[in-house]
């Protein structure tokens, strides 16, 4: 018998031929891996280029920016940066020459590959890269004229069934009339617009979708979503194939590194007492904390998904497992017997801390997160700014000091779907400062510690006796609205400084 | 019927496995006709032992092995996951574990009705609020068919308050989470409350042609099921809650009106009166223009806990377990006769055993043979529904892959 190990290694052709022939569009579904020769300086070139660019996308879309507010945001964004050809290629603006342009295709073929790499060793990696590379795929197709789109659509063999005239009728009649006889539909299958699906913007018989050619690119999307998904999988199970190559395999952890994601490390670790908690949540919480905070002391219970924004905070803020603990079962012993409380939720805490279980250290969630999670009825979590509806937003922002001109202000942002920049203004009116960006709860609460502390010295210095008309409604608080029975001593509450 | 009491679960449990749980049937559904041959050996079953024990990830070879275990653990409480690339047993020897299949579920909780039932609260369930699940039956069995185009759903009472329901078609199993994910959302219809505390929002002047049938189907229940049944207007702090959802010119006029009334049903009368004028002559604010249908969606639409649709890696309770706190057995039903099902004539374990001792006193040994133990119970209607469930499906793999399919013939 042969016990000599028969490598069988398939080698890769490189891809010969035109350019005009590998690259016929500018919009691609990178089916292919590149496989050319190319010089580092410009692979790093490229790469970093497209980080740049998923980057800025992601930054805009964190400031609340949605559909053109967001597309023209990015669009000028880009503009600062240096990334002529990349940005011509995306906004589909034509090149000087056609070298310049098959340059630009190959580019964005190659960084895309190499990102692919960066971005698929972890779930979290994967969904941010997913998440990014369908932005830019809707970015570039906004910017396709008719034709290109055609094009694209028959070099990528997306032939759906154009809905005949006869059955047009019977969908119309069925469909109550969302089917329009006089506009044009294609049928699908509903998996590839489950988007659509989702938000209810399509008739579906028989699990086909009737859609209209805008839509499209939500079934082009969706495919594109799920190949890529399955790609970076399979990427996920060969990466250590290339960390044999020292150069390929610094320059892709490097991109990785780089990834600004809603990430927040906390910076100041035990540093919160947790008797302050009351306090705080008043002064210092964003909306969705403090209400969240709220609820628990008064209803003593979370649910699920509310337990783990919340907890995930606290951690953040720097509450240790200990006090969290301590804490948490005050709380839910008040409606739960103490040994339920440690066969479930004990575990669930710690699992946050990451003491059990996968023993992951879980990032505090990120206010995209909390703006795109779903909230059920009598659900508690999320960003109240999206998921509360407007008239009672504006009573909490009424009952926590702001006039009413200003939540009005707040609430036209609100109405343009703006969240963020509504948590923002929010900030800027609670603590009397100008612009703050806010795109994570904790540094929500890092930056209002700095404003309080900062406006505590100043007052020192110049001894004012006049407090700070926020302050002074925290004093009143101290006789809290729960009552003092919990197993706290929140009389030993002192100013946070 | 016999009592069931909690102290003596281990013993029926004991025999219940051994005797009546029907492992063949149970087999067909999960080896889906072993078109993908690991179907029912890397599907991960999970138990709950006596003393809150979970046991994760068990994974099965054989049903010879699952039955020989269940014997032998004696399990209170049987779920099922996904089916993974490997043997869930065996995951730690594997690079990569992830899910491949899993049926598209859901899960409806009569205590999630809490803020509208009036009849129980809690774990408990009547004929009255049975009704709440029949509708919600309904409407989603219909929007699966109808909008999605799926044939092979089995519906599952959970065995104390609540029911399950699972999409077996092969795209069903297949999709994946992100399409999931949305296939929930757009059946959750129900937000959070608003300030008036209300969960059911008609925006746009056009309601979607789903929600339409969905409300087509209440309309035909609602006067009685929940108007008269649950008597939503016959108490004067419901009434008010109602009243909350309606903007100062209704209400006031509703309010009026409602002072010489009795009954549940004559208010909602009234108010649909009432609703209905001033819709025609255009009085209606623009966020009450929808309010009829609102609050029949509001009081009845099913409220799903879409997060167990969502995780593909979600555990379900299976069907033929026993509830661990009632004792009854967690069965399948047909949606189209749900209205006439009712959860306290679920048989329990102890009237199962009872019921097979019983039947094995009057015949011989003879008869015996031969014959599948649970024909003889109360149990054997809902095997049936279980049987019809598993022909279909068989046929639909049977006409797609031909004879290259192993018989599923036992």
């Amino acid at each position: 018998m042969d016990f000599k190990r028969t490598i069988r290694r398939s080698v890769i052709q490189p891809l010969y031929g035109d350019l005009e022939d590998l690259y016929p569009h500018n919009l691609q579904l990178y089916t292919t891996p590149p496989n050319f020769e190319i010089s580092l300086r410009e692979l790093e070139e490229c790469t970093s280029q497209r980080l740049a660019i998923l980057q800025t996308m992601e930054e805009v879309l964190n400031r609340g920016l949605k559909g053109d507010d967001w597309r023209q945001t990015v669009f000028s964004e880009l503009r600062k940066q240096d990334l002529r050809n990349f940005r011509k290629l995306i906004t589909s603006t034509s090149f000087s020459n056609d070298e310049e342009l098959y340059a630009a295709r190959k580019q964005d073929h190659i960084s895309h590959f190499m990102l692919r790499l960066a971005y698929c060793d972890s779930e979290d990696k994967r969904r941010w890269f997913i998440a990014r590379e369908l932005e830019l795929f809707k970015f570039k197709w906004h910017y396709l004229n008719q034709s290109e789109r055609q094009q694209f659509l028959k070099i990528n063999n997306f032939n759906y069934d154009v809905v005949q005239e006869t059955e047009k009728l019977e969908l119309s009649r069925n469909s109550l009339g969302m089917v329009q006889t006089s506009t044009e539909y294609y049928k699908v299958p509903f998996v590839t617009v489950s988007d659509l699906v989702r938000a209810r913007k399509v008739y579906l018989s028989k699990g086909m979708a009737f859609i209209v050619s805008e839509d499209m690119s939500s079934v082009i999307a969706s495919v594109y979503r799920s190949s890529l998904s399955k790609s970076l999988a399979f990427a996920a199970r060969r990466i250590d194939d290339i960390a044999e190559d020292t150069r390929i395999f610094s320059l892709v952890k490097g991109a990785a590194k780089r990834e600004r994601d809603v990430d927040y490390t906390p910076a100041n670790n035990g540093k919160v007492d947790i008797n302050n908690l009351d306090t705080l949540a008043k002064i210092s919480f964003p909306l969705c904390m403090q209400q969240l905070h709220q609820r628990l002391r008064k209803e003593h219970h979370l649910k699920h998904f509310a337990r783990l924004q919340y907890i995930l905070f606290i951690k953040g803020i720097g509450v240790t497992l200990e006090d969290a603990l301590r804490f948490w079962k005050s709380e839910f012993t008040k409606k739960m017997d103490p040994e339920k409380f440690d066969k479930s939720h004990a575990y669930n805490v710690r699992h946050s801390y990451g003491k059990v279980g996968k023993m992951a250290n879980y990032s505090p969630q990120s206010c995209l997160k909390i703006i795109n999670s779903n909230v059920g009825p009598s659900e508690a979590h999320g960003c109240p700014f999206k998921h509360q509806d407007q008239s009672t937003l504006k009573k909490n922002l009424l009952q926590n000091g702001l006039s009413s001109i200003d939540s009005q202000e707040v609430l036209d942002f609100v109405r343009r779907g703006h969240y963020q920049i509504a948590c923002g203004i929010y900030f800027q009116k609670m603590h009397g400062v100008d612009k703050v960006i806010i795109n994570h709860p904790n540094h929500y609460f890092d930056e209002s510690q700095m404003v309080l502390n900062n406006k505590t010295i100043k007052s020192e210095i110049k001894e004012e006796n006049a407090t700070h008309p926020k302050k002074s409604a925290v004093k009143n608080d101290e006789q809290d609205v729960w009552g003092n029975d919990s197993g706290f001593d929140f009389n030993s509450f002192t100013e946070i400084n | 019927m016999v009592q069931f009491s909690v102290e003596q679960l281990p013993e029926l449990l004991a025999v219940y496995y051994k005797r009546l749980f029907p492992y063949e049937l149970y087999h067909r559904w999960l080896s889906y006709g072993q078109v993908n041959p690991n179907s029912f050996c890397n599907r991960e079953m999970s138990f709950t032992l006596a003393g809150e024990v979970y046991i994760r990830y068990q994974s099965f070879d054989k049903i010879e092995d699952f039955e020989k275990e269940l014997i032998k653990k004696i399990p209170e409480k049987i779920d099922i996951g996904a089916i993974y690339n490997v043997k869930p047993r065996q995951k730690r020897m594997a690079s990569t574990f992830e899910v491949e299949e899993k049926e598209l579920v859901f899960d409806i909780d009569m205590t999630d009705y809490d803020s509208v039932r009036t009849c129980c609260s809690d774990a408990n369930v009547c004929s009255k609020c049975w009704k709440f699940m029949a509708i919600a039956t309904r409407i989603l069995d219909a929007a699966l068919r109808e909008d999605f185009g799926f044939n092979h759903i089995l519906w599952v009472f959970s065995g104390r308050r609540g029911i399950h329901c699972w999409v077996c078609d092969e795209v069903a199993r297949k999709l994946d989470s992100k399409v999931r994910s949305d296939v929930a959302e757009y059946l959750q219809l129900l937000t959070r409350e608003d300030h008036t505390g209300k969960i059911a929002h008609l925006n746009s002047e056009k309601i979607h042609p789903s929600i339409r049938r969905a409300l087509d189907i209440i309309e035909k229940d609602f006067e009685s099921a929940c108007v008269e049944c649950q008597d939503i207007l016959g108490t004067p702090s419901r009434m008010n809650s109602v009243l909350a959802m309606m903007e100062d010119g209704l209400r006031q006029e509703v309010e009026t009106a409602w002072e010489t009334t009795n009954t549940s049903l004559e208010r909602w009368t009234v108010f649909k009166k009432i609703f209905n004028a001033q819709q025609a002559s255009n009085k209606l604010k623009k966020r009450n223009k929808n309010l009829i249908d609102e609050l029949m969606l509001h009081f009845s639409y099913p409220r799903l806990d879409i997060n167990v649709t969502k995780g593909s890696n979600h555990l379900l309770k299976s069907p033929f377990c026993i509830h661990p706190k009632t004792g009854k057995v967690c069965i399948p039903f047909n949606p189209s006769a749900v209205s006439s099902f009712d959860p306290n004539a679920v048989p329990t374990i102890s009237d199962l055993v009872e019921e097979i001792q019983q039947f094995d006193a009057k015949q011989g040994e003879a008869i015996k043979k031969g014959m599948k133990n649970y024909r003889k119970t109360s149990m054997y209607k809902s095997i049936q529904v279980f049987e019809e469930f598993l022909r279909k499906l068989e046929e639909s793999w049977k006409s797609k892959y031909g004879g290259s399919v192993e018989s599923m013939d036992f």
